[in-house]
């Protein structure tokens, strides 16, 4: 039977971004009787290979390939021989002449098969599967040579795969065995029950079950080893064996650290060998980053820190990623980020795989809201709309218990401009408390000593001051003499989201705001703003931050004709 | 609060017995404590003492006429090895005493330093664990009136208790647990250790096993309990599992049926787990092999206490057998080679042959059961022309593995490659000297039929 084909649409909407003839990967996941794609890797020289990288159970599926001049069909066939989850390996063909045209296809019986496909959109997928996150340490020791690494490896892999493995759910109570024992391999439960389904008992379980936000569904998992032995197969009793050789060893400690995508209809006894898998693509990268860190760097006279291990979920991917950085000069970092955005199709304009754009798996209970705009009733200006790109944090009057009521509203506004660069990636430093705030102006010289701890108000000058010394960013200040002139400001305001879409800061003769974007209708001038603002004094609340206006779609008329405003516009360098 | 304490009738006998035979005897109640109480397993009487020089003199033993005549550190010398013998959850729970003297009343003060001695040593000794609690039972039989009376004693408060104690006809049904533990741990010698006194590391292996040991998951029979549900809920509450017919119903059997405790560790990598190094060591120290344990617990006991007499009886087991190892040793053997194996004894489980409780003995390569039998007279004073149930389920190791072994774990230097080189032209001169051999056997039979023709 011909499987049903499913793309996830942020795999098409890159390959309509190729333009020139290239082939790459496809990565995706078989459920039932359905293939869906979820990822995508450019072959390229720089010899990248995110084979380990992808969550476990989305393996290597297929191949694609732009073209302008009609493909050779034994060229693709051969390609497709190497893919090994499935004898019927899919191929996307982009057709660049005719505006990125994508074809599926299905390769049968050494045949290219023209098929169908359907677009997936991110929600849909992860409505169906859960994401289960394998941790856990290993120790190996062994000598310097290359040879003895892998070998290591190789052993570490074999223990792993021998069935002396077991994995905890600590949230479910739940001990996963080898399945060749008696019973299905699940300790704590009786029966075997869909994945899905327990997972969701396990959740709905805490004291509040958030409404349902974008976060995905994530279970934790550890790993353990069996020391006791089944069965009446006789060993032997204690021996202490002792070598005397002299040995150079490398130790190397290693944290399990891995994805797994698992459908909600699978089996709890399934889990297991998933596990299993999880645990050994997390050692092949682990190795691989190594052997090749190994390779350029002189280890044996410097002990290294441990590779970092970070998940990544791009917006423009929709899948996990993970990668194990080790410790290396920013030059060389921002190096291997740029090539893991060509091989994904990915832009190079804003950063996706800083340790800062790790994906978030515990939300902080009562930190601010994030993107409070989002859900808003669009304008009726029918003009062009610019908004503020990616995440920002809101953070308005009295959060932390600080009454900062009647002066605070520009140190507030920064915030949200600073969290903006964090959640970004542009930057690890955290947002700025008021403290930091005040000592950073009184730092360069522009505050007396006295301003710390003072309730003094500042303005736009200032929030520049800050986000320079203390992020690094530059901004680009915009003055108007009167509110009237801001509705000039519509071409200058929908260039800066556009390019930078960072937010922007204003203030001025009177209160302190922070813009998220425009609406401007060209035809007839007429400008909106979006406007949050930081005099927001009460709870945490989406609803009455939206339906008071708190953040909010604005007019000219929003901005008092008597007063002079400055603007501070952040400029975001584009790099990754 | 009048603590209980409980044992089966035939002990009774056992004291009347000794009443026949001794004026005054002293000797360990052996048990565990479920509940607060007392459960008595065993009595074993202490052996009667004999100075080294009234040894050597061949003097006849003496037997005690009164209590005042206890050796202190001899009664405490005996609560050590008996404890090393017991399995997890079950300790030295306090002493009995033979005599027409009124030892309870006033609470003699020779018990009182016998009880302070033998917590004393139980305590310096890590991973016995024979120390469980603080009150010590003191059960008091007179000869005369055939009649007994117990009091409790606690070392630390000094506190003396009344307490009840009760014979009965068919004590508590135990519970019995097994599982089968398995070890191979590596530990590295930094490089100027390689001389140093190997018992100093092995006891930082053992800290390093019971760390391990203490983070683990204990599960039974494939079931996850609660560390208060009790142990006789088991059998009660398995409810016919999918696939597995009518094979748990109740039947009488089944209760005696061993529960198979199963053990998960948390694998964890080296202290320094921040770095990823290269270090010189001096050596390395591998202990591998299994433990077989048989545990007994009161049917009223908890998962709980189940979890930590398992984890007792690891380490008092692994210490026990590692520290006759090392008395055993006349010299510290590690001037020698490159590689050494050393066998610490093995662990033999003896039934108790008036309940089912299995004790451990620890028996060298080339003991038997006939020192496995002795050591049982000696200390738990058991006859050893009774029947007794000998189980060895640990097992010898063929050491000449482990020699092998290690200098496999050198084949990266180059030269190492030789022996396998030659195994291979081995193979090859066979193969060669098998094809000649038909060669000349095809040409024979040719030359046979040839000739014939």
């Amino acid at each position: 039977m011909k499987p049903q084909i499913k793309v996830l649409n942020t795999v098409l909407q890159r390959l309509k971004t190729l333009n020139e003839p290239c082939f790459g990967k496809l990565f995706g996941i078989f459920t039932n009787n359905n293939l869906l794609i979820l990822g995508l890797h450019l072959e390229n020289d720089e010899g990248l290979n995110l084979n380990y990288s992808f969550p476990a159970e989305i393996d290597y599926c297929g191949i694609f390939e732009a073209y302008s001049e009609p493909f050779d069909q034994q060229t693709i066939l051969k390609k497709c021989n190497n893919v090994e989850v499935t004898d019927n390996p899919i191929f996307l063909s982009v057709r660049l002449t005719i505006q990125n045209d994508i074809q599926c296809n299905l390769i049968c019986n050494n045949q290219i098969h023209s098929t169908n496909y359907t677009t997936v959109d991110k929600q849909e997928v992860y409505s169906k599967f859960v994401h289960a996150r394998l941790r856990g340490e290993f120790q190996l020791n062994c000598e310097q040579t290359e040879e003895s690494i892998r070998a290591s490896f190789a052993d570490l892999r074999k223990l792993i795969a021998s069935g002396m493995m077991a994995f905890t759910i600590a949230k479910l109570n739940v001990i996963l065995v080898t399945n060749d024992s008696e019973m299905n391999g699940i300790i704590g439960i009786n029966d075997d029950p869909a994945f899905g389904d327990i997972c969701q008992e396990a959740n709905t379980e805490g004291p509040q079950r958030k409404t349902k936000t974008n976060q995905l569904d994530i279970i934790d998992v550890s790993i353990m080893k069996k020391m006791s032995k089944d069965g009446e197969a006789k060993n032997h009793s204690p021996v202490v064996v002792l070598d005397k050789k002299k040995l150079s060893l490398l130790k190397i400690p290693i944290k399990i650290d891995f994805l797994a995508l698992i459908h909600k209809e699978t089996k709890l006894s399934k889990v297991y060998d998933v596990m299993l898998e999880s645990a050994i693509k997390n050692l092949r990268l682990y190795e691989s980053t190594l052997q090749e860190f190994i390779k350029d760097n002189n280890i044996i006279e410097n002990s290294l820190n441990i590779p970092e291990t970070l998940h990544f979920f791009p917006k423009d991917c929709n899948h996990f990623l993970t990668r194990i950085v080790f410790r290396q000069p920013e030059e060389k970092l921002k190096k291997s980020r740029e090539s893991l955005h060509d091989i994904l199709v990915l832009s190079k304009s804003t950063p996706m795989f800083r340790s800062a754009n790790q994906y978030q798996f515990l939300i902080k209970p009562n930190g601010p809201l994030t993107n409070v705009h989002q859900g808003l009733k669009p304008t009726s200006n029918n003009g062009k709309l610019a908004l503020v790109k990616g995440n920002y944090e809101y953070y308005h009057y009295c959060q932390n218990n600080m009454d900062d009521s009647g002066w605070g509203c520009a140190y507030r506004s920064l915030q949200t401009l600073a969290s903006w660069f964090k959640l970004q990636g542009y930057t690890n430093t955290s947002v700025p408390t008021y403290n930091d705030i005040q000592k950073c102006l009184v730092q360069i010289g522009d505050k007396p000593s006295s301003f710390v701890g003072s309730r003094q108000w500042i303005g736009s000058t200032e929030v520049n001051f800050v986000l320079n010394s203390l992020l690094g960013v530059t901004s680009k200040i915009l003055y108007v003499s009167s509110g009237e002139e801001m509705a000039s400001k519509g071409p200058e305001l929908v260039s800066h989201f556009e390019t930078h879409g960072s937010p922007v800061m204003i203030g001025g003769g009177v209160l302190a705001h922070t813009i998220l974007g425009v609406d401007y209708n060209q035809q007839t001038g007429d400008l909106k703003f979006l406007i949050l603002d930081p005099h927001y004094t009460g709870s945490e609340d989406l609803n009455t931050i939206q339906s008071k206006g708190w953040c909010g779609w604005k007019g000219c008329d929003f901005w008092d004709k008597t007063a002079y405003y400055n603007m501070c516009l952040p400029q975001v360098p584009r790099e990754v | 609060m009048v603590r209980h304490a409980e044992g089966d009738e035939y002990l009774l006998k056992y004291l009347s017995n000794i009443a026949n035979d001794y004026k005054c005897a002293v000797g360990l109640a052996l048990g565990q404590i479920s509940l607060q109480r007392y459960n008595i397993i065993h009595f074993a009487k202490t052996p009667p003492f004999q100075s080294e020089q009234d040894k050597n003199e061949e003097k006849p033993l003496k037997n005690l006429k009164s209590i005042a005549e206890v050796n202190d550190s001899w009664v405490a010398d005996h609560a050590r090895q008996t404890t090393r013998m017991l399995p997890g959850g079950m300790q030295v729970l306090g002493i009995f005493v033979v005599s027409d003297e009124d030892i309870l009343n006033p609470f003699n003060s020779k018990i009182k330093s016998i009880l302070n001695l033998i917590n004393k040593t139980l305590l310096a000794q890590n991973y016995l664990y024979g120390t469980g609690d603080n009150e010590k039972l003191v059960l008091h039989f007179s000869p005369k009136s055939q009649r007994y009376l117990a009091k409790t004693y606690d070392v630390v408060t000094t506190n003396v208790q009344p307490a009840d104690f009760k014979f009965l006809q068919k004590n508590n049904k135990l519970f019995n647990l097994q599982c089968t533990y398995q070890i191979d741990h590596v530990y590295y010698l930094k490089h100027d250790e390689a001389n140093g006194p190997l018992k100093k590391h092995i006891k930082v292996i053992l800290d390093d096993i019971n760390r391990n040991l203490e983070s683990g998951i204990i599960v039974f029979d494939n079931e996850l309990k609660d560390p208060d549900e009790k142990l006789e809920n088991l059998n009660k509450k398995k409810k016919v599992p999918r696939g597995s017919s009518n094979k748990t119903v109740q039947d009488p059997n089944e209760t005696t049926k061993a529960i198979t405790v199963s053990i998960f560790e948390k694998c964890v990598a080296s202290k320094s787990s921040d770095e990823l190094r290269y270090s010189n060591i001096g050596g390395q120290i591998r202990i591998i092999g299994e433990v077989v344990c048989k545990l007994w617990l009161h049917s009223k006991g908890t998962f709980g206490e189940a979890v930590q007499a398992v984890k007792e009886d690891i380490m008092r087991s692994l210490t026990t057998r590692m520290e006759m190892h090392w008395d055993s040793l006349t010299e510290e053997e590690l001037g020698e080679d490159i590689t050494s194996v050393h066998e610490p004894p093995r662990r033999v489980l003896i039934a108790l042959p008036e309940n089912n409780v299995t004790v451990s003995d620890y028996l060298f390569p080339g003991e038997g059961p006939e020192d496995a039998k002795a050591s049982l007279e000696e200390l738990l004073d058991i006859k050893a022309d009774n029947h007794l149930v000998f189980l060895d389920l640990e097992g010898q190791a063929d050491i000449t593995q482990y020699y092998r072994d290690t200098t496999q774990a050198k084949t990266d230097d180059s030269e190492d490659f030789l022996p396998t080189l030659r195994s291979d032209s081995n193979k090859l001169l066979y193969i060669l000297g098998l094809g000649f051999a038909i060669f000349v056997l095809v040409i024979s039979i040719i030359v046979h039929f040839y000739t014939k023709a």
